[in-house]
């Protein structure tokens, strides 16, 4: 019984510390930047000027924004939010990209 | 006699800045063609011999970094790090320069010489703004030119450049700009950069892009070093180094890509002049409408309807005049050469099933025009937006669209070729899967036959937009079920990039649709003619004995069930009699394997065989068939949609699948079950409710 016992602590233990620690820990700094008035998810953004502020995604995929413009402080134009019921089309670099409602719930933006 | 010299020079840059008309430009049209624009996955050569030296220019797929994110990426990348170009031009967009001059910040680190060649100058001029090209060169170090990529302008001063660089020895000495990382950064690239000078096997790549890719954590390149002989010290070192510059920076890898940022952004500040103030965007304005929340989806209807209506209310004189021609043609031959097995072969086999393939030729060429002229303007790569919602309810991603476009009317090889843009290896896999499906340039001439044969002229184009139709709904209801079965999992994201709308030019459309014609003609011609010659062989061989009895109708049907086709068709029949199918249509199946454009050209020697009289066309002897109805024919080609794919397009899914025999026996006996099966259900529904029977 004791054994069980271990094992079943061990197992809680790892989990603990490799998922469900990181994964709060995230989420709690994500939405420490909410609770500031002047910052919004991309995906709540109306058309307008904001600067870049975050993302709340994996590393390959963060260094991929950050590769195509998303860097911070950077100039971000939201032109369209929502369009055909999914995406945000905006303007980063002088050029125009456009994402799904996923990838904009994970870029959180400053109100400029 | 003068030796010549052979420069190897890479072109890259960013994707859809007009990098491949640019590569045409070059080195002439009319080279090495079969990439799609915004979706070159694979590099493409064409060699131009310039004042006694030969260049050979490789075009590569566009790319926005050296990071490795996508195939088309690796192969960009691994081109420029394994084969050591002797020159990269680097081609950047100058209207949305800081973007491409990113690119440039990490080509410029491989140790290679660089040309700079600025596209869409006349697009930064609309905008008010020029590009100082002396105070560029001088910033970053390199020779720049500047081109507008529909017109050839500039071309003879780059390859000047080029041999006189050559000649000279000038590319040697190029000192070009180099990125400043700051101290700290900087002290831990040259420590890993003597490791990587140490060892033996990292010698072939530029050690200082080694030792940034490895302080960003690059995948790829951590998996060569940890191949390498000395990998475990210069792994060691990475992990002090990143421990090291964690005291100092917040993230390493987004911060060494704000300084390349930096650097870029110095550039457009120093380089680019503003004139005047700005015009209106016609590209803003087109897109409010185009991609508005309500609008999107009838546009995008409308877009494909009007390509529809194009093709085929243009290509139908020019099919009829085809068909008058190779029915004159193959007349006059008869007259000419005397009766018998010679005259029996070029006129019922060879011309038969040439005829077939080729008087839709017009059709193809037609569809090829319309696409070019929205892939060109820019559109196409918003209707991979457009439909990305569409496509997640079905477990696509968003750019499969683009995949299943290219196989539209086009070629399945290029669509799932094209998979190679798409991000996640499930995305690839369901949407190489679904290309397949479309309705290709092959499989368009068997729909419009039996169409043209079965239906009156009023409703042929709505009878066509349904098949069409219903090859979508194919591919998505297969997809749905690949992606809720054994290819479950989660849609990667969608990120990309919107090109701005250009006016295409008609020199660009026609030799784009001639392009796309003369390689649907050549991988057709190649095959349809020895084809065409088999097809007859099987079915004139061996030969009845001839019963002077029997009309000439009769003596054709014994000769049939005596051919060998005729016992290679009975030996199958049973399995498709409940299908409707008899043992000939068998045969034109079992060809079509071949190729898809081969079932017509069969079905055109089958019936030049089984009747002398050429006055009647390929579809008045259908039609007048007794064992053809429009029910058989609309199941023709269900099966005909959906059945395995042709031997070119297996093998490229093989070879696009890591070899993977598991998703091959997947295609190849599923597709035939599925065809087989929606099949049944059409012909016996139909018998039963006696429709079309």
């Amino acid at each position: 019984m004791s054994f069980i016992k271990k094992i079943t602590k061990q197992i809680y233990e790892y989990l603990h510390k490799h998922w469900i620690k990181v994964h709060f820990q995230k989420f709690k700094s994500f939405n420490k930047h909410l609770s500031y008035n002047d910052t919004v998810k991309l995906s709540n953004a109306v058309p307008g000027f904001y600067k870049f502020s975050a993302t709340y995604c994996n590393d390959k995929f963060a260094n991929r924004l950050s590769e195509l413009g998303f860097i911070q402080n950077e100039k971000i134009i939201v032109i369209e939010n929502k369009c055909n019921k999914s995406g945000v089309i905006v303007k980063v670099k002088g050029s125009k990209i456009v994402l799904n409602h996923q990838v904009a719930d994970k870029i959180l933006l400053k109100r400029k | 006699m003068t030796t010549k010299k052979l420069i190897q020079v890479a072109i890259a840059g960013n994707p859809n800045i007009g990098k491949s008309t640019f590569f045409n430009n070059l080195t002439g049209s009319g080279q090495d063609v079969g990439n799609y624009p915004g979706v070159t996955v694979e590099k493409k050569e064409g060699l131009r011999k310039y004042k006694n030296i030969e260049i050979n220019f490789i075009d590569l797929p566009g790319i926005y970094s050296l990071s490795a994110f996508s195939e088309d990426e690796v192969v960009a990348r691994n081109f420029l790090i394994e084969n050591k170009p002797d020159v990269i031009i680097n081609v950047i967009d100058a209207s949305n320069m800081e973007r491409n001059l990113y690119l440039f910040t990490q080509i410029t680190e491989l140790n290679i010489p660089i040309i700079v060649v600025l596209s869409m100058s006349d697009i930064l001029k609309s905008q008010g703004k020029v590009v100082d090209t002396k105070e560029m060169e001088a910033q970053l170090g390199v020779p720049v030119f500047n081109t507008i990529a529909n017109k050839s302008t500039g071309i003879d001063k780059i390859l000047d450049c080029l041999v006189s660089y050559s000649k000279n020895n000038k590319f040697k000495n190029q000192t070009r700009a180099k990125i400043d990382y700051g101290k700290d950064i900087k002290t831990e690239i040259n420590k890993l950069d003597i490791l990587i000078l140490k060892s033996k096997n990292l010698s072939k790549f530029p050690s200082e892009w080694l030792s940034i890719k490895l302080l960003s954590n690059d995948p790829l390149v951590l998996q060569i070093v940890s191949k390498a002989d000395n990998g475990t010290n210069i792994l060691k070192q990475l992990k002090q180094s990143q421990v090291h510059l964690k005291e100092h920076l917040k993230k390493l890898e987004t911060d060494l890509i704000n300084i390349r940022y930096k650097f870029a952004n110095s550039i457009v500040k120093i380089v680019i002049k503003k004139v005047y103030t700005q015009k209106v965007d016609i590209s803003e304005i087109i897109d409010t409408f185009v991609l508005n929340k309500y609008l999107s989806i009838p546009v995008f209807a409308l877009v494909v309807y009007i390509i529809f209506k194009f093709t085929f209310s243009f290509s139908m004189p020019f099919i009829k005049i085809f068909e008058l021609f190779f029915n004159k043609f193959g007349q006059l031959i008869a007259t000419i050469i005397p009766q018998g097995p010679i005259e029996s072969l070029i006129v019922d086999g060879i011309i038969g099933g040439i005829s077939g393939v080729f008087k839709f030729f017009p059709l193809i060429l037609f569809m090829f025009l319309a696409i070019a002229f929205f892939e060109d303007s820019g559109y196409v790569a918003r209707m991979a937006f457009v439909m990305d919602k569409i496509m997640n309810k079905f477990g696509l991603h968003g750019k499969s669209f683009l995949p299943l476009m290219l196989s539209t009317n086009g070629c399945a090889v290029p669509g799932i070729l094209a998979t190679r843009t798409l991000d996640s290896k499930r995305d690839k896999l369901i949407t190489m899967f679904v290309v397949p499906f479309m309705v290709c340039g092959a499989k368009l001439p068997v729909f419009a036959l039996i169409i043209e044969t079965f239906f009156s002229v009023k409703h042929q184009t709505g009878i066509m937009f349904i098949m069409y139709l219903l090859s979508m709904a194919i591919a998505l209801g297969v997809a749905k079920l690949l992606s809720k079965t054994i290819l479950n999992g989660e849609i990667s994201h969608f990120i990309m990039e919107l090109p701005p709308y250009h006016l295409p030019t008609l020199k660009r459309l026609f030799l784009k649709m001639w392009e796309r014609g003369w390689l649907y003609i050549h991988k057709t011609g190649t095959v349809i003619l020895l084809t065409s010659m088999v097809v007859w062989f099987v079915f004139e061989y061996p030969k009845a004995s001839v019963n002077e009895n029997l009309s000439q109708s009769e003596q054709a049907t014994i000769q049939l069930k005596h051919s060998l086709a005729g016992k290679i068709g009975k030996y199958f029949e049973p399995a498709f009699k409940p299908i409707g199918m008899d043992g000939n249509n068998v045969i034109v199946l079992l060809t079509g394997l071949i190729g898809k454009e081969l079932i017509v050209s069969t079905l055109g020697t089958i019936y030049a065989i089984e009747d002398n009289d050429n006055h009647q066309s390929l579809k008045e002897k259908i039609a007048s068939d007794k064992n053809w109805s429009p029910l058989k024919g609309i199941t023709f080609l269900i099966f005909c949609l959906i059945y395995m794919p042709c031997i070119v397009s297996v093998s490229v899914f093989f070879k696009e699948t890591d070899s993977s025999f598991k998703w091959l026996i997947l295609l190849v006996i599923g597709n035939t079950i599925l065809a087989w099966i929606a099949s049944f259900i059409v012909f016996q529904l139909g018998t039963f409710l006696n429709l079309g029977a």
